[in-house]
C-alpha cells in the first residue's frame, strides 16, 4: 500500500514552508501533516515526508524518532498519555496508570486488540496544579482519581 | 601566528587553528573522538577538555571548538582537565562491548589507544551493562554496522552529509537510547562509503573486504598514489606477507583531504588478480635477458620507421619518458602515440573523474600526443611491422577499433601488468610491475606531480618495471645513454629535460607532491563542500602557493 | 507588598479573554502608541532599566540580551518565543497563552521592534494544541485589525508571527535546542560560542525569550521602567506568575510582585501543607536544588534569596512535599525524567543521566550501598560543566541536593529487605 499526500495537503505544506527561509524548517510541520493525514508516522509516511520537504529519509527518521509525540507505531483510536512526573507522581499518577492497566488489560507501549486504546507514559504535561493528568489524543483530562479515570475510559470505550 | 602558552611552554600557532590541533601538531597528546579535521566541529564527545585561563579564573573548555588567540594560556595536563578527559572516556566505555578479540579496529581504535593513555582506571560501573543491540549488520555493499560499539561521535553522519551529501545515516532516539542506524530497506551505498569506516573511531563501521583479514599491527604501510583515475588521491598501500590487504587514503589537505572513493579503495582486489605471470614469445617462454635479446634481434632487422609505440596515461612518467627517449634515439618519435580508447567512467563533484587513468597529464607534459592522422593510417595499413604497446589494452577498450588498426601488425609486443585481451592477441608478452611494485611518479588532473613507492617485490626477478625494461632493451639494441639503474635516476634525468620539472629530484619530492606549471584538465575537487581552513596544511608547509 | 494591578493575569477569569474585542476593551495594544514613538534603542534601554529578567528559568536581564544583537547587520534578525514549557512543576505559560494570547502578541511586537525583527516564531510544545489554536486565532485577529503585517498602526514597522508546533522533547526548551528544532532538526543544543544573538536561527542573529518575559514588556513600556522596578525588590523587579502544586490544600497560580516569603506563600495561597508537616520544597522546577523545611523559613520568592539559599529562582512554580514523602522515590522519578529527556549528544550527559538512573534503581531495589550514592555524587561532578548545555547541571542539582539533604531516605534502602514508605499521599 503506497501512501501519498493529498494535493490539497501538498499545497498547504507549500504555504507552511514559505514561512521559513529554509525549507528544512518545515519538517516538523510536515510530520504533523503526515500524522493528520495518515494517522501516524510510519516508515512509508517518512519517505513521503522526505520527498515533500526535500531531505533524505534517514533525516526524517532521526527527527521522527527524537520527538515522543510522533507515533511511530499505530496508536489506538484513543491514545492515552499518562503524565508520570513529579507533581503527578505526588498526586497519584501511579493509581491512574494501574486503573487503566486493570480496566483495559493494557501495559504502556501496548494497544488493545480491538485497536481502541493505546497507553504511553509521558513526562510533565504542565498540569501540575491539576494533577494527576491524562492526555487523550490532544485533550487534557485533569484532577483524576481512580474512579474518574475508570469512568472516562468506559465512556470512551462505549463510543 | 598566535602566541600561546601550552602546558607552560610558549609557542606560536597558525591563526585559525583550534587548541586541539595546536596541541597535536606540537606533540602534546590530547584525547579526541568526534573531531575530524575536515568535517564540521560537533564538540559532543567532550574528551578533548583543556583548562584555559580567563579573567574569571580557569575554566574547562573543549579544545576542538576553541580557536587560538594571542595570550591564551592552556593546560591539557591540569588535574581538572585530566579528570574530565578520563571520566569522559570512562563514560564512553560504560556500555561498550568488550569485542577487541573479534573487532577489526583493534590496533587502530581510539578507545583502545586513549584508554592506555588517559584511562587505566578501576572498573566501577556498578550496574549491569545496557547494550543497544545490533551486531554485524550488513548495511551496504562494503559496510558492516555494529551498533553496540558505536560511541555516537557523529563523524559518519557528518561525513555522509558533507562530502557525498547522501545523508543515509541517522542517529535515532534520545539520550542513552540513541543509536546509529540506516533507514530500513535503504543501503549505505554512496561511492564514498568506505571512508566512514576510516573515520569511525571504533569498530562500529567496518569494511566487509577487510573483515577478519589482517590484524593491523602486522600491516606495513607504503606511501602511494591511487591509479584509479586522474584525481590521483594519495593513498597508503597496506600489506603483509607479500599481499596487499587494503588501500587507505593518505592525508593531503590540498588534494583528497582524508578521503578516497570506493572504486579506488577496493581496486586493491582486482589489482592483485589475473596477473600476467610469464614472458611469452609466440608459444614459448623465456627469461627476461633471453627474451629481450630475441626482441632486439627482431627490431634490429626492421627499418627505423617500421616500429611504432603506444605509450600510456596508465603508466608512470618514467616509463613514458624512457619510451619516448628510445623512440627519439633509435626509431622515429613521430611513431609514438598515447591514445586512450578507454570509456569514460563515472565522475562527480567530490573526487572522481571520468578519466580512469592516472597520468594523462604526465603524457601531455612529455609532449606525447594521441597520434596524428598519418600515424593511424600507417598503423591500419600495416606499415608498422612491430608495435610496442606499454600499459595499454586497446583490444579490451575497443575490440572493433583495435582489430581495425592492429590486425596487420606482425609483431605486437605487449608490456602488461594483467592478462588482457591485448596480451592474448600479442606475439610477445612481457609482464611488468604494477604501480605498487615500483617507485614512480604520476601527474594528476590538477597538475600535481606525485610520487608512489615500492610496496611489494614480485617473486619473479624477470618482472621489472617498464622503465627498466626499456632501459635494458635499449642496451640490447646498442643505444647509448639510456642506462638507468633505478627510477630516481630516470626521474632526475627527466627533470633536466622537461621544463616544468626543472630543479626537482626524485628523493626531494614532498609526500604531498608538487603542483606544476601545467594547465589542469579538471577542476579542483570538493565542489560545494564547505572549505575548512587548511590550517594544519599551512603548519606543515603544504600550501603550494 | 503594596498595591499592584495584575498585568499578566489581568484577564484571567474574563469572559472571552482571548478575543481581540475583550483585549482592546481592557486596555490592550495601548503600549504600541508609546512603542512607535521611541527608537528601538530606547525601547531596549527601557526594558534594561526595568530590571526585567528572563522568566523561563535562567533569569538573565532581558534588555541586556536584546542589546547583544549586532546593529546594522545585513542578516535578518529573528525573535523566537520559547513556549516549550516543560520544566516539571511548571504550568503558568500554558494559561498565559490560553487566557491572554494577545498580551503575548503585544509583547512580541514590542520586542521585535526593539531588536529589528520582522519575522517572529512562537515555538509551542506539541501537547498544547488548545494554546496553539488560541494563538493562531489571536494572530489572525491582530493581523486583520492592523496590529500585525505591514506598517503596523501607521508606523513603518512590519511584523509577521508564525506558530511552530513542537513534538515532545523537554530539551527543546533550551534556547539553542529550540532553534535547532525550529530549523527542522533534532532539538540538540549547539556548542557555544557562537551565541544565538550573533548566530542563531538560520544563521542569523536571534533572541529567544520566554512567554512571560515578553508578556511583561507592554506594561513596562506603557507605565515606564521605574514603575516596574518599584514593584518587587531591588534585585527582583516587577511581578511574576507564581504557581504551587504538590502536597498543598490549594494548588493554583497567582500573579504577585517578587518578595513574598515562601512560608507565607504556602500558607496564604497554598492554604497550608496537606497531609502532614512540611518536609521539602522544590522552589522553581525540578532543576533547582531542593530545600528542606528549615531552609524555607527565611526564604523569599526572589532571585537573590534563592541564590543565597543555594538554589535558583527558576520558573517560580513551587512543588511542596510533606513529611510522608519518600525523597528517594521522588528523586528516582526525576532521574527517570532526565534520563528520558537527555538529547544524547554529549558523552557525560548521555551516559551520566542513564548511569544516575540505573544506580538509583539499584539502591531502591535494596542492592545498593554507600558506594552507589558516592558514585552518584561523583557523577554529578563529572557531568556538570563538561557538557554542551546545562542539562547536566539540571540533573546534577536535584541529585546532589536530594542525597545531601535527605540522606536517611536513601540509607534506609541499604538494608536488604527494607520496607519502602509510600511515595505519595493521595
Amino acid at each position: 500500500m503506497s501512501l501519498k499526500f493529498k494535493e490539497s495537503t501538498v499545497q498547504e505544506f507549500e504555504g507552511i514552508a514559505s514561512r521559513y527561509p529554509v525549507r528544512r524548517a518545515a519538517l516538523l510541520p510536515a510530520l504533523w501533516l503526515a500524522t493528520r493525514e495518515f494517522g501516524w508516522v510510519s516508515e512509508e509516511a517518512m519517505v513521503e515526508v522526505a520527498k515533500l520537504v526535500g531531505c533524505s529519509p534517514a533525516q526524517v527518521l532521526e527527527v521522527a524518532h527524537f520527538y515522543t509525540l510522533y507515533q511511530k507505531k499505530k496508536p489506538g483510536k484513543y491514545h492515552l498519555q499518562v503524565c508520570q512526573t513529579l507533581a503527578c507522581m505526588l498526586a497519584g499518577s501511579e493509581e491512574v496508570k494501574k486503573t487503566i492497566e486493570r480496566v483495559l488489560h493494557l501495559k504502556p507501549g501496548e494497544t488493545t486488540p480491538d485497536g481502541k486504546f493505546s497507553l504511553q507514559m509521558v513526562e510533565c504535561l504542565a498540569s501540575c496544579h491539576t494533577a494527576p493528568c491524562l492526555q487523550v489524543n490532544d485533550d487534557y483530562h485533569e484532577n483524576l482519581t481512580p474512579e474518574t479515570t475508570e469512568k472516562l475510559i468506559r465512556d470512551l470505550a462505549g463510543k | 601566528m598566535a602566541k600561546i602558552t601550552l602546558n607552560g611552554q610558549p609557542m606560536e600557532v597558525p591563526d585559525g587553528a583550534n587548541v586541539l590541533e595546536a596541541a597535536l601538531s606540537n606533540g602534546v597528546p590530547l584525547e579526541h573522538f568526534c573531531y575530524q579535521r575536515y568535517l564540521p566541529v560537533a564538540g559532543n564527545c567532550r574528551t578533548c577538555m583543556v583548562e584555559m585561563d580567563t579573567p574569571r579564573g580557569p575554566v574547562l573548555a573543549i579544545g576542538c571548538n576553541t580557536k587560538v588567540a594571542d595570550g591564551m594560556v592552556i593546560r591539557t595536563d591540569a588535574p581538572n582537565a585530566k579528570k574530565a578527559q578520563k571520566t569522559a572516556l570512562e563514560m564512553l566505555l560504560l556500555d561498550h562491548p568488550l569485542d577487541c578479540p573479534v573487532c577489526d579496529k583493534a590496533g587502530e581504535c581510539k578507545l583502545q589507544d586513549q584508554y592506555m593513555q588517559y584511562g587505566l582506571y578501576d572498573f566501577r560501573r556498578g550496574v549491569p551493562r545496557d547494550f543497544k543491540g545490533g551486531k554485524a549488520e550488513d548495511i551496504g555493499e562494503h559496510i558492516v554496522l555494529d551498533t553496540e560499539r558505536c560511541v555516537l561521535c557523529t563523524r559518519c553522519i557528518r561525513f555522509v552529509d558533507e562530502v557525498p551529501k547522501t545523508s543515509e545515516l541517522a542517529i535515532v532516539n534520545r539520550g542513552h537510547d540513541s543509536k546509529i542506524t540506516i533507514f530500513p530497506g535503504m543501503r549505505l551505498d554512496n561511492p564514498y562509503s568506505g571512508n566512514t569506516t576510516d573515520i569511525c573511531p571504533v569498530g562500529a563501521l567496518t569494511l566487509k573486504e577487510f573483515r577478519f583479514q589482517q590484524r593491523v599491527w602486522f600491516l606495513k604501510k607504503t606511501e602511494s598514489v591511487c591509479p584509479g583515475c586522474a584525481r590521483g588521491c594519495d593513498i597508503t598501500v597496506e600489506h603483509n606477507k607479500g599481499r596487499i590487504w587494503r588501500f587507505m587514503p593518505r592525508e593531503n589537505p590540498e588534494l583528497n583531504k582524508t578521503w578516497m572513493c570506493d572504486e579506488g579503495r577496493f581496486s586493491f582486489i582486482d589489482q592483485q588478480e589475473n596477473r600476467q605471470e610469464a614472458i611469452r614469445l609466440g608459444h614459448g617462454t623465456d627469461d627476461l635477458k633471453g627474451a629481450l635479446k630475441k626482441l632486439a634481434d627482431i627490431l634490429g632487422g626492421l627499418q627505423k620507421d617500421e616500429v611504432a609505440g603506444i605509450a600510456s596515461p596508465y603508466a608512470a612518467l618514467e616509463d613514458n619518458f624512457l619510451l619516448k627517449k628510445l623512440f627519439e634515439k633509435r626509431f622515429d618519435v613521430k611513431n609514438l602515440a598515447a591514445p586512450t580508447w578507454a570509456k569514460k567512467g563515472e565522475a562527480d563533484q567530490v573526487l572522481r573523474l571520468a578519466e580512469k587513468y592516472p597520468n594523462e597529464q604526465g603524457v601531455k607534459l612529455l609532449g606525447i600526443g594521441e597520434g596524428d592522422a598519418s600515424f593511424w593510417e600507417k598503423l591500419e595499413k600495416g606499415v608498422f611491422k612491430a608495435v610496442i604497446v606499454m600499459h595499454q589494452d586497446p583490444f579490451g577498450q575497443d575490440p572493433v577499433r583495435a582489430k581495425e588498426y592492429f590486425s596487420k601488425v606482425k609483431a605486437l609486443v605487449v608490456l602488461t601488468v594483467h592478462q588482457t585481451q591485448t596480451s592474448r592477441e600479442a606475439a610477445m608478452v612481457f609482464p611488468v610491475r604494477a604501480f605498487y611494485e615500483k617507485d614512480g611518479t604520476f601527474v594528476n588532473a590538477t597538475s600535481r606531480l606525485q610520487r608512489f613507492r615500492l610496496a611489494l617485490e614480485p617473486e619473479d626477478p624477470n618482472v621489472v618495471e617498464a622503465s627498466l625494461w626499456i632501459s635494458r632493451l635499449a642496451k640490447a639494441l646498442g643505444v647509448e645513454g639510456m642506462d638507468f639503474p633505478d627510477t630516481p635516476s630516470v626521474f632526475n634525468a627527466m627533470a633536466k629535460e622537461v621544463g616544468p620539472l626543472s630543479g626537482l629530484t626524485f628523493n626531494s619530492l614532498s609526500s604531498m607532491g608538487k603542483v606544476l606549471d601545467l594547465k589542469p584538465i579538471a577542476p579542483e575537487p570538493f565542489v560545494g563542500v564547505k572549505a575548512q581552513p587548511n590550517v594544519l596544511g599551512k603548519a606543515l608547509g603544504v600550501t603550494n602557493g | 507588598m503594596g498595591d499592584f494591578q495584575p498585568q499578566l493575569t489581568k484577564r484571567f477569569g474574563m469572559k472571552d479573554s482571548h478575543k481581540l474585542k475583550t483585549y482592546l476593551e481592557s486596555g490592550g495594544y495601548e503600549s504600541l502608541k508609546k512603542l512607535f514613538a521611541m527608537t528601538p534603542e530606547q525601547v531596549t534601554e527601557e526594558v534594561k532599566a526595568s530590571g526585567l529578567k528572563g522568566r523561563g528559568g535562567a533569569g538573565f536581564s532581558a534588555g541586556m540580551k536584546w542589546g547583544f544583537v549586532p546593529k546594522g547587520g545585513a542578516k535578518p534578525v529573528y525573535l523566537v518565543v520559547n513556549a516549550d514549557e516543560g520544566e516539571p512543576g511548571t504550568f503558568t505559560d500554558r494559561f498565559m497563552m490560553l487566557h491572554d494570547p494577545h498580551l503575548l502578541v503585544e509583547g512580541i511586537i514590542c520586542a521585535s521592534y526593539a531588536i529589528g525583527c520582522h519575522t517572529a516564531y512562537i515555538y509551542v510544545r506539541g501537547e498544547f494544541l488548545e494554546q496553539i489554536k488560541r494563538l493562531e486565532a489571536a494572530i489572525a485577529e491582530a493581523k486583520e485589525a492592523g496590529y500585525l503585517g505591514k506598517a503596523i498602526q501607521g508606523s513603518n514597522f512590519d511584523l509577521e508571527i508564525w506558530v511552530h508546533r513542537g513534538a515532545g522533547a523537554y530539551i527543546c526548551g533550551e534556547e539553542t535546542g529550540l532553534i535547532e528544532s525550529l530549523e527542522g532538526k533534532k532539538g540538540q543544543p549547539r556548542i557555544k560560542p557562537p551565541f544565538p544573538a550573533i548566530v542563531g536561527a538560520f544563521g542569523c542573529p536571534t533572541i529567544v525569550n520566554n512567554v512571560k518575559t515578553l508578556a511583561s514588556v507592554p506594561w513596562i513600556l506603557a507605565n515606564g521602567a521605574k514603575a516596574y522596578a518599584a514593584l518587587g525588590t531591588p534585585e527582583s523587579q516587577g511581578t511574576h506568575v507564581f504557581g504551587i502544586s504538590g502536597h498543598v490544600n490549594q494548588t493554583g497560580m497567582w500573579e504577585l510582585p517578587f518578595g513574598m516569603p515562601m512560608m507565607d506563600f504556602i500558607r496564604d495561597y497554598g492554604k497550608g501543607v496537606k497531609g502532614g508537616a512540611l518536609k521539602a520544597v522544590i522552589p522553581g522546577g525540578s532543576s533547582c536544588p531542593v530545600l528542606t523545611a528549615k531552609e524555607c523559613e527565611d526564604l523569599t520568592l526572589t532571585y537573590e534569596s534563592m541564590k543565597s539559599h543555594g538554589t535558583m529562582f527558576g520558573t517560580g512554580c513551587v512543588t511542596v512535599m510533606n513529611e510522608h514523602t519518600d525523597m528517594a522515590k521522588v528523586l528516582k522519578n526525576l532521574t527517570h525524567f532526565y534520563r528520558d529527556e537527555s538529547c544524547g549528544q554529549c558523552t557525560p550527559c548521555r551516559e551520566g543521566s542513564a548511569w544516575e538512573d540505573r544506580l538509583l534503581k539499584k539502591v531502591l531495589s535494596g542492592e545498593g550501598s554507600e558506594k552507589e550514592l558516592e558514585l552518584m555524587l561523583e557523577t554529578c561532578d563529572n557531568m556538570e560543566g563538561k557538557t554542551i548545555c546545562v542539562f547536566s547541571s539540571a540533573l546534577a542539582f536535584p541529585v546532589r541536593s536530594f542525597i545531601k539533604k535527605f540522606r536517611p531516605d536513601f540509607e534506609k534502602y541499604f538494608v536488604k529487605g527494607a520496607v519502602s514508605v509510600p511515595g505519595a499521599v493521595s
